[in-house]
Order: C-alpha cells, then sequence, then structure tokens
C-alpha cells in the first residue's frame, strides 16, 4: 500500500532527536531519508546537524569528539566550528589557517516541541503546530516503511487516558481506541480521549525506506507530575507503541 | 602478580583487562597467539583449560571464564564493593545482566569473529539476535534515564554488570552492525568511556580526557 508520501520530501523539516537527549559533549547519530546526520550541541547550547561525514577523507563526525564548541573527527584531528561547520583546525599544519572552502556539510537545523528538528533541503514549510506543551515519549524505531506505519495507524491507537490505572501490558480493558488522522505528511493525530481529552501526535522520521522512526508526545489538559505519574505514561505509551511495532515487524 | 592469558583482540579478554584498568590493579600478561596460531587448543593450554578458551586468570589460583574473572577481582579488589555489590537485589541484577552479556557475546561477538576472524557462524541469525538485545539494552537503558540511574543496573557507579556488556556492544560494528538505531545505547558507551581509569582496545576509541562526565546532570531539560 502506498500512501503517496514522496520520500525525498523536498524541503520539509524532521523531527530527528528528542532534545533532551541531545546532551552536552556527545554527538548523536541519526538518519533521514537515507541521509546520515551527525546532531551535536555546543556547550551554549546551540544544536547542529551535519552531514555525518569529515570532509577530509569521509570518516564518520558521530566517532569524532564534541569538545564543546567544535566537533573533531576521530581520524586526523580535524576540527568544525558550531554553526558555520568551518574548519578551525588541521594538526598536521598547526600554524595554518584552514581553507574557507573547507566545512562540515550542514543542514537546517531547529529546537521546537522537545525535539530537534533538521531539514536536508532548503526548508521550504514552517515545523509542524502543535497545539500544547507536549511530554515527549520514548523514540522507538521501527524496521517497516513509512507507509506501513501510516497505514497501521490508520487503524487507530488504543491508549489509556489514565496511564496510571492501565495494565502495563496493554491488555486492560481500560484501553480505549483513538482515531488516527494526517495532519500533515509525516505527522499524525489521535482523535481525543478520556476526561480530560488526552491526545497523542506522532512524527514520523524516515531514516531510510525501510527504517522508520516513531517520535511521538501526549497532550494532557493536566500534565503528569514529575515522577511517578509522568514514568507510567512514559511506559504506558512505550508498551502501546512497541505493540505496534512489533505487530509491523510480524514478531511473535 | 596477577596473571592473564590473554588475546589483545578478543572482547572478552578485553573485559578483564578493563575491569583490572578500573581498580588499578596491575597484571602480567601472557599473550596467546589465538589467531591464526589457535594457541588456545594447544596441550600446554588446554592443561590449564580444558574448554580451550580465554581469558584466564592466575591469582595463586586459576580461574577461567570471562564473568567469574569480573566477579572474583571486583570482590577481592574493590574495597568499597561499588562495582560488585553483596545485597541481594544488586547481586540478582548483576547476575541477570551477566547473562545478557553472555548473549552479546553469542550473537554480536560471533558476528565480529565471523567477519574478523573468519570463525564459522549463521550471521544472519547473530545479527539478528545481537539487534534484538541492543534493542532491549536500549529500552532498558532510557527507562533507566528517566530514573536517573546511569548504569545498568545500579545509580551512580557502574558495576561489573556494565564491564561485561559495554565490550561486544562496543566491537559490534566490525561484525555488521550499526549502533545508530540505538541512542541511549551510545549515551551509556560515552558514560563509560568516561569512567576514571577507563581503558582500551584495538576498534575502542577513548573519550577526550577534558570532557564532562555525561551524567544525566546534563540533559538539556
Amino acid at each position: 500500500m502506498t500512501l503517496g508520501v514522496d520520500l525525498s520530501a523536498t524541503g520539509r523539516w524532521f523531527p530527528v532527536a528528542r532534545s533532551e537527549e541531545v546532551i552536552a559533549r556527545h554527538v548523536v547519530q541519526t538518519q533521514l531519508l537515507g541521509q546520515e546526520l551527525a546532531v551535536w550541541r555546543d556547550d551554549t547550547g546551540v544544536v547542529n546537524a551535519w552531514e555525518n561525514r569529515c570532509p577530509h577523507r569521509g570518516v564518520r563526525l558521530s566517532i569524532g569528539y564534541n569538545n564543546g564548541t567544535e566537533l573533531q573527527c576521530q581520524y586526523h584531528g580535524w576540527r568544525f566550528a558550531s554553526g558555520s561547520g568551518q574548519c578551525t583546525y588541521i594538526p598536521a599544519h598547526p600554524t595554518q589557517k584552514p581553507a574557507s572552502t573547507i566545512r562540515a556539510m550542514t543542514y537546517a537545523v531547529r529546537e521546537h516541541h522537545g525535539f530537534v528538528w533538521a531539514c536536508v533541503d532548503a526548508p521550504a514549510y514552517p515545523l509542524p503546530e502543535v497545539p500544547a506543551e507536549m511530554l515527549t515519549l520514548r523514540s522507538v524505531v521501527v524496521d517497516a516503511t513509512h507507509d506501513a506505519i501510516a497505514a497501521a495507524l490508520l487503524l487507530g491507537y488504543r491508549f489509556a487516558a489514565d496511564p496510571g490505572l492501565a495494565d502495563p501490558r496493554g491488555a486492560d480493558s481500560s484501553l480505549m481506541d483513538a482515531d488516527v488522522t494526517a495532519v500533515e505528511p509525516f505527522v499524525w493525530r489521535t482523535a481525543a480521549i478520556g476526561r480530560r481529552g488526552t491526545t497523542v501526535m506522532f512524527f514520523l522520521q524516515p531514516h531510510t525506506e525501510r527504517q522508520t522512526v516513531m517520535h511521538a508526545g501526549v497532550f494532557d489538559a493536566a500534565p503528569p507530575d514529575a515522577g511517578t505519574a509522568r514514568l507510567a505514561v512514559l511506559r504506558h505509551h512505550h508498551a502501546r507503541m512497541t505493540a505496534l511495532r512489533d505487530a509491523l515487524e510480524g514478531l511473535p | 602478580m596477577i596473571k592473564l592469558y590473554d588475546y589483545e583482540l578478543s572482547g572478552d579478554c578485553y573485559k578483564v583487562r578493563l575491569l583490572l584498568g578500573l581498580l588499578r590493579q596491575p597484571y602480567e600478561r601472557i599473550e596467546l597467539d589465538l589467531y591464526p596460531g589457535c594457541e588456545h587448543k594447544a596441550p600446554w593450554f588446554l592443561a590449564i583449560n580444558p574448554l580451550g578458551e580465554l581469558p584466564v586468570l592466575d591469582d595463586a589460583f586459576v580461574l577461567r571464564d570471562a564473568h567469574a574473572i569480573l566477579v572474583y577481582l571486583a570482590r577481592k579488589y574493590d574495597a568499597t564493593g561499588s562495582w560488585c555489590p553483596v545485597d541481594a537485589e544488586a547481586m540478582g541484577n548483576i547476575t541477570e545482566w551477566l547473562g545478557v552479556a553472555q548473549k552479546l557475546a553469542a550473537t554480536a561477538g560471533a558476528a565480529r569473529l565471523h567477519d574478523t576472524l573468519f570463525y564459522e557462524a549463521d550471521i544472519d541469525r547473530c545479527r539478528d539476535g545481537a539487534r534484538r538485545l541492543l534493542r532491549l539494552l536500549d529500552e532498558h537503558l532510557w527507562f533507566a534515564e528517566q530514573e536517573g540511574r546511569d548504569w545498568l543496573c545500579s545509580r551512580g557507579h557502574p558495576t561489573i554488570a556494565d564491564v561485561a556488556c559495554f565490550p561486544d556492544v562496543m566491537l559490534c560494528e566490525e561484525g555488521g552492525i550499526s549502533r545508530l538505531p540505538y541512542p541511549a545505547v551510545r549515551r551509556w558507551c560515552d558514560r563509560m568511556k568516561r569512567t576514571p581509569h577507563f581503558s582500551t582496545m584495538p576498534g575502542i576509541f577513548p573519550a577526550r580526557t577534558d570532557a564532562s562526565p555525561l551524567g544525566m546532570k546534563s540533559l538539556g531539560e
């Protein structure tokens, strides 16, 4: 089944990581539409999304060092500045200023709604709108196409309005059916359920044509407190999303 | 002096070298020519370990099996008891994760030996099994972080469970298994590398010494 989604997706923004997982002095390795990205945060909080490839010898930058202001390649130690991707230092030529043409390939990047968003072309669309503050869930990697996940979501998403009362295995009769509709390409939203009108939004990040990340967030008129209630919400939706994943992957 | 019968490229041997380093315990290496010499199957070594496997520790008595050696070293040489706590719950949890480490060796580790040292293996089965374990590990570590735990079964200080799982996770790409889909596993690997007195092996890069520790306190939110 194809839903006519163009996976080249020119100019669209995709979430590539939950913001809080892009931690200091770390390099996130991810993939968008077949293109590998190195996503990293400098010590002032600025996030970068770069092609995961050193312009010198092509080694993955995600195995390099985030020194807080630059990303340094593991192979020959070339360093590239946060923001511009400009090469700042070449250890083999310590007294020479690297040419301005030597830079890491940078992509447009934004931080919003608790996610880091990247666009592998010139951005042609705004970021997806979300109705309110969102509790971001654990992103689930699914070995399935975007279209297969979209088709599964169209069949609905079953969840409990009050996860604190739900069976952690998800078999509980407290689960309710929520219709899922497309908000825009790659973005899906459930109908509201329960007294508080809880909804869930899904944002699909195609790693490749065969592997897709389901990012998601919950909106609740009464957001759960930090601690146990929040963990119960995270665990509940994680169980629901991994059940959907396992069905799509045909796992027992 | 502790003697370690060792092979530099073995993930199981690296587990022991890693812990000896973390415990700052001096030792003497007796290096075997595992590949291509197959010295671990030579009669002299079979007399030491009839299973014909590395590593073997000699510390006034002979101890075989990487995980047995980790338990022994942590209990014997870590006066704080942090690497292998002995309360019932901690011991149970650690033993559970040593079991996972064994499965990682049998899947990710076997895939690496297949690709690098030409061992026989059902390579697709090994890789699929490794990916299932990495997925499990990633889910476990993600929720651990949410609960303020940096390690597999402890909060502030790693245990031998982390030491036992780390090598086959960190070497899995040599067996054709990407860590890209496991971001929480990648963060945990960074934390391991920043543990004081961490040591490397071929294929495992060090972390910068000037980098800040990667605890939950450095999370963005």
